[in-house]
């Protein structure tokens, strides 16, 4: 249990910064890009803790 | 021409200029270097010429190549490790390159920031100047990684030493 | 005349590059030389106001084009070494 919360926890961390990045990166911004970063920010942040865990667990 | 413009172009005169001459001539040890500081110097030519000319969109060509220049390294330095175990390329030149590196991403990014004013563009180009820092020192802790070796990796990497 | 300069020395880092990566016989050297070669082509695209088509041009020519050349190269070099192998035995 608490080892499914620690992974959706740092899946959320990763999602937020991402997101974040995203729109800092970009030029204007309205409700679409807020969608598209967020989705985008998703897949990013599965691969991101792949590679973490990937890396860390050696 | 403005002065971001003559910036841009000096740099890429004096600067990328040179290290593409270290890119395409000697071993290996000189080359893989080189690379990393001919991508980084060419990542904040295309900061300052996107200043100069005064169009936003050239900045996203910077964060591109801030990423994919120190990817190229590693892959250079992957496929080359033999003939960087061989050869090592000088610890003091090394840090002579990666001190270099760091200046130039601080004397170019800082003052690029102080012109563009706080805001999401601010924060753009701070992050360009991070990747391209992480970058160098991702790409110098690798060339020093194979160079220290030597041939215990020579199984990845074979086929690939035919070289003088 | 200054306006120009820029352009011109895109165009003389590209045309450098061209004739390096000619010139450059071994094809370990020459993954290097292309890899100069896209980013002095990326920077003429974007001297030449298309910085969509250096986007492209710098995801293709910076990493992609050394990767292929040198891949290939292991791969034929390690396909002749082990055939070399088998002839001595």
């Amino acid at each position: 249990m608490t080892r499914a919360l620690a992974a959706g926890g740092e899946l959320l961390v990763w999602w937020a910064a991402l997101t974040l990045l995203w729109i800092m990166l970009i030029g204007p911004v309205d409700t679409l890009e807020w969608v598209v970063g967020a989705g985008a920010g998703l897949v990013a942040a599965a691969a991101a803790r792949g590679a973490r865990r990937a890396v860390g667990d050696r | 021409m403005n002065g971001w413009t003559a910036a841009g172009t000096a740099l890429l005169l004096c600067g990328f200029a040179p290290a593409a001459c270290g890119v395409a001539t000697g071993r290996a040890r000189r080359r893989v270097p080189a690379q990393n500081v001919a991508t980084t110097f060419l990542s904040l030519v295309f900061l300052l010429l996107s200043q100069g000319f005064a169009r936003p969109a050239y900045v996203d060509t910077a964060l591109m190549l801030s990423v994919l220049g120190p990817a190229g390294t590693l892959l250079f330095v992957r496929l080359l490790a033999d003939q960087l175990a061989d050869h090592p390329p000088g610890q003091r030149w090394l840090r002579v390159l990666t001190a270099v590196n760091y200046v130039a991403v601080a004397a170019v990014v800082l003052p690029l920031c102080v012109a563009t004013g706080p805001g999401r563009a601010m924060v753009k180009l701070l992050v360009i100047g991070v990747l391209l820092a992480l970058g160098c020192r991702v790409a110098t802790r690798a060339v020093q990684a194979a160079a220290a070796m030597g041939h215990g990796r020579g199984a990845p990497a074979e086929g690939m030493s035919d070289d003088r | 005349m200054t306006g120009e300069l820029p352009v011109l020395l895109g165009l003389l880092l590209v045309a450098a590059a061209g004739t390096g990566a000619v010139l450059v016989r071994d094809p370990v050297r020459q993954s290097f030389v292309l890899s100069l070669l896209g980013l002095s082509l990326a920077t003429l695209f974007l001297l030449l106001q298309a910085p969509d088509v250096a986007l492209s041009q710098l995801a293709v020519g910076s990493a992609l084009t050394p990767l292929m050349v040198l891949l290939s190269v292991r791969k034929v070099r390690r396909k002749a070494r082990s055939e070399r192998r088998e002839e001595r035995e």
